[in-house]
């Protein structure tokens, strides 16, 4: 197993307790949560592109980068405009 | 060269992650949040190292530009959601 493959593990598995914490915790708790997982997920699959030398994953990891800002963005305004 | 910016880059992920679990309190996590950008440059400086100048690599320094440029602006969206509902709570 490669550093790289590693190094892919690890930042999926940060993802469990993100999750957790966005199912468990409040609204606000819930948006922190979402943009930093999908930090990570963008990184994991850059990562996993590199080690498993597929480079679809990289493109996906620029859509999921381009739409977690969109995502996260809506997420926001919605959450500001609930009574 | 490329491994040890890939253990750096991730290290500082897994810190900003535990600080976003950590921390009392949304305000307080977001400061990881942003702090996290600099682990994604990190990893993306070790593609780009490793791979050298290749689409890969392109796609990386494109994907942490993103995030650098973004996450501020998704930092700030979040904490005046966040700092809005404080204010109309009773």
């Amino acid at each position: 197993m490669s550093v790289w493959m590693v190094a892919a593990v690890v930042l999926v598995a940060t993802l469990a307790p993100l999750g957790a914490l966005a199912a468990f915790g409040s609204q606000e708790d819930g948006l922190v949560a979402l943009q930093m997982a999908s930090l990570i997920a963008t990184v994991a699959l850059l990562v996993m592109a590199r080690a498993l030398e597929r480079q679809i994953l990289v493109d996906l990891a620029v859509v999921l980068g381009v739409c977690s800002f969109a995502g996260g963005l809506a997420y926001a305004t919605l959450l500001g405009r609930e009574p | 060269m490329s491994a040890a910016l890939l253990v750096a880059g991730v290290a500082v992920l897994v810190a900003a992650c535990a600080g976003v679990l950590v921390m009392p309190g949304p305000l307080a996590r977001l400061h990881y949040v942003s702090a996290g950008s600099l682990g994604a440059v990190l990893v993306a400086a070790a593609v780009i190292v490793d791979q050298g100048p290749s689409i890969i690599g392109l796609k990386a320094l494109l994907v942490a530009a993103f995030w650098v440029v973004t996450s501020p602006v998704l930092t700030h969206v979040a904490a005046r959601t966040v700092n809005d509902r404080r204010a109309r709570r009773p």
